[in-house]
C-alpha cells in the first residue's frame, strides 16, 4: 500500500516536472488591438520553433484591446532582446495558432520580466499568403502527377497511329539486318580462319609456358612433398613407438601378450615341386 | 558412494593387483632392431597375402639392418625367407645361392647361426636340390636337417614329406609311402597335411594303388582349394589326371586335365600368383 502511494506520488512528481511546474518562469505581455485572433489560455509561445512558454491569461481591456499574458521560461527570456516582438503564426493553414517570438537584437539589452512586447504586424497577410502558397503547392503537385498520365496517353495514341507505319518500317529494317548479318557471318568466318592461324602461332608460346609451369610444379614437388611425406612417416613411426611403449608400460604390459618371436618363412615340402 | 564409483575403485584395485602379480620381464630393444623385426613381420604377412614384391622389399631392408647390426643369425634367417620367394618365382639358382651362403656362414670362424636357422637352411637346400633332380645333394642336406630336427622340430612333417619325395626320386615307392604316412601323422599345419597327402597319393600312384591315391589326392585338392593355393591346386589336378589315366579312366583323366589347364590359364592371367 505504502509502496503504491510512493509510486503514485513519484509519478505525479514526474508528470509535474514534465509539465514544467518546477521550471522558473517570468511573465511578459502583448496587447492585441484587433481582437484575440484565436489566442487563448494554453496557446503555445515559441522561439525559433521551440516551445518556451504558453499563454496563461487573456483579458479584454476597457479600451477593447486584448491583453495577453505569457508565461515564458526565465532562461529562455535571456535569449530575447529588449526589442523582441511577437507575431501570431501557425505551421499549416489549418494548424493551431501560436505566438512566435522574434528575438530582436541583444545590444539593446535583454527582454526584462513583465515587459510588454510589441506585436509584429502583417500576420494576416502572411497567413493568407501561406494559404495561397500551400494551395499553389498542392495544385502544382497535382498537375505534376497528371502531366505524366497525359504524356503517356499522348504517347499511346501516337504510337497506335505510328504502329502501322512502324510495322512496314520494321520489316524493311529486318530484311536489311538479315542482309547485314549474312555479311557479318561471312566476316566471322574469315576472322575464325585468321584466329586459327594465330592459334598455330601461339601454340609454341603456350607450350613454353606449360613447360615453365611443369618445371615450377616439379620444383615444388621436389622441395615440398618429400618433407611432408617424411613428416607423415615420422608421425606414423611415433605413433607405433608410443603404442609400443604403452604396451611395455606397467600394468598394461601384464595384460598385453608379447610379440611372437620372428620366424623366417617356414620349410614347405612343396618347395621341391617347382 | 555411488555404484559407479565403487565399480571404478574395484576395477583400479583389481588392475593394480593383477599388474603386481605379473613377473614378465619386458625386453628393451633398440629402435633399429624393433624396426627390422617389424619389417620382417610385415614381409611375412605380405607373402602370406601373395604380395611377393612387397615382401621382398621389406625382407631386404630388414636383412640390411640386421647386417649393419652384425646380427648374423637374424640376417641369415631373412636370407632363407628371400630364398623361398626366389624359389617360388622360379629362380632356383638364386635361391640355392642364398641358402648356400647361409650354410657357408656356419663354417666361417667367428660367426655362428642357430640350430633352427641351420635346420631350415639344410631343409630348404634339400628341397631345391630335389627340384633340380640332384638326389645326392638332396640326401646330404636332408640328412643334416633331419639330424638337427631329431623328429621334434616344427619342420618334422615337412622334412618327412621331403624324404618321401627323395625316396620317390630314387624309385623307392614303398619307402616314400612310409615317409609320407609319417609326415601326415606329424603334420601340424594344413599346408603340411596337404603336402603329406599329395606325397601319399604320388607314392600310391607309383605303387599302382589307384583308389587310395585318388582319395589322398582329392583330400589334398580340397585343402589346397580352401587355403587358396593356386599352384598346389594345379599340382593336385595334374596328379589326379595322371592317377585316373593310369587307372584306366580316360574321361575322368581328361576332365581333371582340362580343369588343371583352365586353372593354369587363370593363374597366368593373374600374374602367376
Amino acid at each position: 500500500m505504502a509502496l503504491a502511494v510512493i509510486c503514485a506520488i513519484g509519478l505525479m512528481g514526474l508528470s509535474a516536472w514534465r509539465q514544467g511546474w518546477f521550471t522558473p518562469t517570468e511573465h511578459v505581455f502583448v496587447v492585441l488591438d484587433n481582437g484575440a485572433q484565436g489566442v487563448q489560455v494554453g496557446t503555445l509561445v515559441k522561439l525559433k520553433g521551440f516551445k518556451i512558454g504558453e499563454v496563461d491569461e487573456v483579458t479584454l481591456e476597457s479600451n477593447l484591446d486584448v491583453n495577453v499574458s505569457m508565461r515564458v521560461a526565465t532562461e529562455k527570456l535571456a535569449l530575447l532582446g529588449a526589442d523582441a516582438q511577437v507575431k501570431l503564426s501557425r505551421d499549416t493553414p489549418i494548424g493551431a495558432k501560436y505566438i512566435e517570438f522574434m528575438p530582436g537584437t541583444k545590444p539593446k539589452g535583454t527582454l526584462m520580466p513583465r515587459a510588454s512586447v510589441a506585436l509584429h504586424t502583417g500576420g494576416d497577410v502572411e497567413d493568407i499568403m501561406l494559404i495561397v502558397k500551400s494551395g499553389v503547392e498542392k495544385l502544382t503537385s497535382a498537375l505534376g502527377k497528371i502531366e505524366p498520365i497525359l504524356d503517356d496517353t499522348k504517347k499511346l495514341t501516337g504510337e497506335a497511329a505510328d504502329m502501322r507505319e512502324t510495322i512496314h518500317g520494321s520489316v524493311d529494317v529486318m530484311l536489311g539486318n538479315l542482309q547485314a548479318l549474312s555479311g557479318q557471318l561471312k566476316q566471322i568466318g574469315q576472322t575464325a580462319q585468321g584466329m586459327a592461324s594465330h592459334v598455330d602461332a601461339d601454340r609454341a608460346v603456350i607450350m613454353a609456358q606449360i613447360k615453365d609451369i611443369v618445371k615450377t610444379l616439379d620444383t615444388t614437388i621436389t622441395k615440398e612433398v618429400p618433407p611432408t611425406l617424411r613428416s607423415t612417416r615420422i608421425a606414423t613411426e611415433d605413433v607405433a613407438e608410443i603404442t609400443d611403449g604403452a604396451k611395455k608400460t606397467w600394468p598394461i604390459s601384464g595384460f598385453v601378450a608379447s610379440d611372437p618371436p620372428i620366424k623366417p618363412l617356414p620349410l614347405d615340402a612343396f618347395e621341391a615341386k617347382r | 558412494m555411488s555404484a559407479f564409483q565403487l565399480g571404478a575403485w574395484l576395477l583400479t584395485v583389481a588392475t593394480l593387483m593383477v599388474g603386481c602379480a605379473q613377473t614378465k620381464v619386458v625386453t628393451e630393444k633398440s629402435l633399429a632392431m624393433t624396426h627390422a623385426e617389424r619389417l620382417e613381420s610385415r614381409a611375412s604377412r605380405a607373402y602370406a597375402k601373395g604380395d611377393r614384391e612387397g615382401a621382398v622389399k621389406d625382407f631386404q631392408t630388414a636383412a640390411q639392418i640386421y647386417e649393419s647390426l652384425a646380427m648374423g643369425d637374424a640376417a641369415a634367417s631373412v636370407q632363407l625367407s628371400l630364398a623361398r620367394i626366389d624359389a617360388d618365382e622360379g629362380r632356383a639358382r638364386d635361391a640355392l645361392e642364398r641358402v648356400n651362403g647361409v650354410l657357408g656362414l656356419a663354417q666361417q670362424r667367428g660367426t655362428s647361426i642357430s640350430t633352427e636357422t641351420a635346420l631350415l637352411a639344410n631343409g630348404r637346400a634339400a628341397a631345391l636340390y630335389l627340384q633340380q633332380h640332384d638326389v645326392a645333394a638332396a640326401h646330404s642336406a636332408l640328412t643334416a636337417a633331419e639330424r638337427l630336427c631329431a623328429s621334434t622340430c616344427d619342420a618334422a612333417s615337412a622334412l618327412l614329406a621331403l624324404r618321401a619325395n627323395w625316396a620317390l626320386a630314387t624309385g623307392d615307392a614303398a619307402g616314400a609311402k612310409a615317409a609320407a604316412a609319417s609326415a601326415l601323422a606329424q603334420s601340424r599345419s594344413t599346408s603340411d597335411k596337404a603336402n603329406a597327402l599329395r606325397s601319399l597319393a604320388e607314392s600310391g600312384l607309383a605303387l599302382n594303388q589307384w583308389t587310395s591315391a585318388a582319395g589322398d589326392a582329392e583330400q589334398a585338392l580340397r585343402i589346397d582349394q580352401e587355403q587358396g593355393s593356386a599352384l598346389r591346386v594345379v599340382a593336385d589336378l595334374d596328379l589326379l589326371a595322371s592317377i585316373y589315366a593310369k587307372a584306366g579312366h580316360p574321361e575322368q583323366a581328361a576332365a581333371y586335365r582340362a580343369r588343371g589347364q583352365a586353372a593354369k590359364d587363370a593363374l597366368k592371367q593373374l600374374g602367376g600368383k
